[in-house]
């Protein structure tokens, strides 16, 4: 084995991949500029209809018959402007106004067209000021009959949340990095694999290649190497544009502020994740480089590793689903380990155990896919498939 | 430089059985040689050659390239020799320049002989131009000018050409020829496959011609005009795949 020649076709496939538009765009572009627009995108999506909806939700539709006067009164409260209709669910149903209210006796009826937020909005206005009149209307019969209303109320129920700060912002992070991160690993790296293994065959270089005085061994060597670099550069790019988007976009979307505003980044998590990242880049990279290297073309490189991006949609997904843990025994399951053990990091619940399993099981299964790449370039049946 | 002795390569085929591409190749080429290698589409000159380069394991028999043995001594063979595939087998995304230095960087040459070669050989093939322009802008002449001068950047004594000047125009491919004739002063071994039989004519000191993979015939143009009694080598070529086809 030669160091020198190892880079020097290590250096020569980098080259060439920065040259090309499609790994660019799969390994650069596409982590880079999709997490930033969609995050972002959400945000003010949601942020401007939020203000569109609340702007909206200004009317409440009564029957042309009316209302007793004290609920005339409590749609006054609520800051919303009574319409008169003559069916109420139809009005609402048709946007001729927010929400709408009936009484019949003692059953008040508020409509809302869940679909539209603006009639979600007013009608909660309108039940909130409802609650309050009929909590008026309770006080006021209790003291007719000497009672403090107290009585109504003799304990608070409150929910506490037990989590950390740290742990819901790494939840949330979490449930999708492994997933996001795996996924483009793979996709990133399919184009510089197929690019250096089929590629090479299809541009008729390959021949030229093995012909040199260089070893077999130290080519792949090479290529597999400037494939991981891809694949695990993707990885990187990925991670730090989702950290990016979910703090700047993710500020934006309601309800979300808080655990958004607490995803970890601190340099003890982000080493531990760029250590979970490179054993499954390394597998990533070898693997890729194995099955490209069997196809006679491009094309046919791409219908090998397709379905092999599919299969691990499923083990990174499920890794990040919550109620998933990370047991000793599901540190040796590829990927769905990965998967789970970052989630377990950004959350700062990482046990030594299963971080030191799911570790060394991931660099076994990137020797042994690194061994069967070398092992198939050293294959003249691989090489000159025609 | 090399000896050929034996050498058969057979293939398994689902459709075909086994398929015999080299068959019992026998012959030697000296220093200062140019040994053409004739034969149809598909006669096994390509697996030939790329026997002799390593690229593909014999089934039986070997060949010896400056006294290393290509089965046992693959890489020390690959150091001897300068491989121009049919194809040419150039980088598209990479420059001429960049072309040469990677593969003098294959061949472990030294850094300072390396530049000094590189820039030697863009010299000598009037590549000054393009030499810094990306390979998939280049013209078939200009391509072919860089694969020659990528198979002799570690100064390789024994030269393998497959089809050098078949895509070219005359003009470039004289110049080519030129190059090789040059190589050849120089005391290079050079084994040349084409299908120009002018340029075979004209070129090679011994001329061998294969089909069905069995070598049917070699020797100076002297000698395969004795062994025919046709002058020229398109009717001793196509006299020789009569004979083959009626047996």
């Amino acid at each position: 084995m030669k160091l020198g020649v190892i880079l020097t076709v290590y250096k020569k496939e980098l080259v060439e991949l920065l040259r090309d538009r499609r790994t660019l765009i799969s390994m650069v572009a596409l982590p880079v500029i999709v997490f930033p627009l969609v995050f972002g995108g959400i945000g003010k999506v949601m942020e401007t209809t939020g203000k569109k909806a609340e702007t909206e939700a200004t009317t409440v539709a009564i029957l042309q018959d009316g209302i007793p006067a004290d609920f005339a009164r409590v749609i006054e409260r609520s800051g919303l402007k009574a319409v008169t209709v003559s069916n109420v669910a139809a009005a609402v149903e048709k946007k001729e106004a927010a929400t709408g209210m009936t009484v019949a006796g003692k059953l008040v009826t508020v409509y809302a067209e869940g679909t539209r937020q603006s009639s979600g909005i007013a009608a909660d206005k309108l039940r909130t000021a409802l609650n309050e009149h009929r909590d008026a209307l309770v006080i006021e019969s209790l003291r007719g009959a000497k009672l403090d209303a107290s009585v109504l109320k003799p304990f608070t129920v409150k929910r506490e949340n037990v989590a950390s700060e740290r742990k819901m912002g790494g939840f949330l992070l979490g449930s999708m990095l492994g997933y996001v991160v795996i996924l483009l690993m793979f996709s990133g790296g399919m184009y510089p694999a197929i690019d250096m293994t089929a590629g090479e065959k299809e541009r008729k270089t390959l021949e030229t290649l093995l012909a040199s005085p260089a070893l077999r061994t130290d080519i792949v060597m090479g290529k597999i190497l400037a494939c991981v670099t891809a694949t695990y550069l993707t990885a990187l790019l990925t991670t730090a544009s989702l950290f990016y988007s979910l703090k700047r976009g993710g500020a934006r979307m309601k309800g979300m502020e808080a655990m958004v505003g607490n995803v970890p980044t601190d340099p003890q998590t982000i080493a531990l994740m760029l250590m979970t990242l490179l054993p499954v880049a390394i597998m990533a990279g070898a693997l890729m480089v194995s099955i490209a290297l069997i196809a006679r073309s491009f094309k046919e490189a791409q219908s090998y590793l397709t379905p092999l991006i599919m299969l691990v949609i499923f083990p990174s997904l499920l890794g990040g689903l919550p109620g998933m843990e990370l047991t000793p025994q599901f540190s040796f399951i590829p990927i769905f380990n990965a998967s789970q053990l970052l989630k377990a990091i950004l959350q700062g619940e990482v046990s030594m155990l299963p971080l030191v399993l799911t570790n060394l099981a991931n660099v076994l299964y990137a020797a042994i896919c690194f061994g069967f790449a070398v092992r198939s370039f050293n294959n003249e049946k691989v090489l000159f498939r025609t | 430089m090399i000896h050929v002795q034996g050498l058969c390569r057979f293939f398994e085929d689902k459709k075909r059985g086994t398929v015999k591409a080299v068959d019992d190749l026998n012959f030697s080429v000296g220093r200062g040689e140019i040994f053409g290698l004739l034969g149809p589409n598909g006669a096994g000159k390509s697996t030939a050659l790329r026997l002799i380069s390593t690229l593909l394991k014999p089934t039986s028999g070997t060949a010896t390239v400056n006294g290393f043995d290509i089965s046992t001594q693959a890489a020390d063979v690959r150091k001897q020799i300068g491989f121009l595939t049919g194809d040419m087998g150039l980088y598209p995304r990479l420059t001429p320049r960049e072309i040469l230095f990677f593969f003098g960087r294959l061949a472990e040459v030294p850094e300072a002989d390396l530049s000094r070669r590189a820039t030697e050989l863009i010299e000598r093939f009037d590549m000054r131009d393009f030499a810094d322009t990306r390979s998939d802008k280049l013209s078939s002449g200009m391509k072919q000018k860089t694969a020659i001068a990528r198979t002799l950047i570690h100064d390789p004594p024994v030269l393998i050409l497959d089809e050098p000047t078949a895509t070219l125009d005359l003009p470039t491919a004289r110049v080519i020829e030129g190059n090789i004739l040059d190589a050849k002063r120089d005391g290079k071994c050079i084994i040349y496959s084409t299908h120009i039989m002018e340029e075979a004519e004209y070129l090679c000191d011994r001329i061998a011609v294969i089909n069905h993979g069995k070598l049917k015939i070699c020797g100076t143009m002297d000698e395969l005009r004795a062994a025919t009694g046709k002058q020229r080598l398109h009717e001793i070529f196509l006299e020789l795949l009569a004979i083959g086809e009626a047996a």
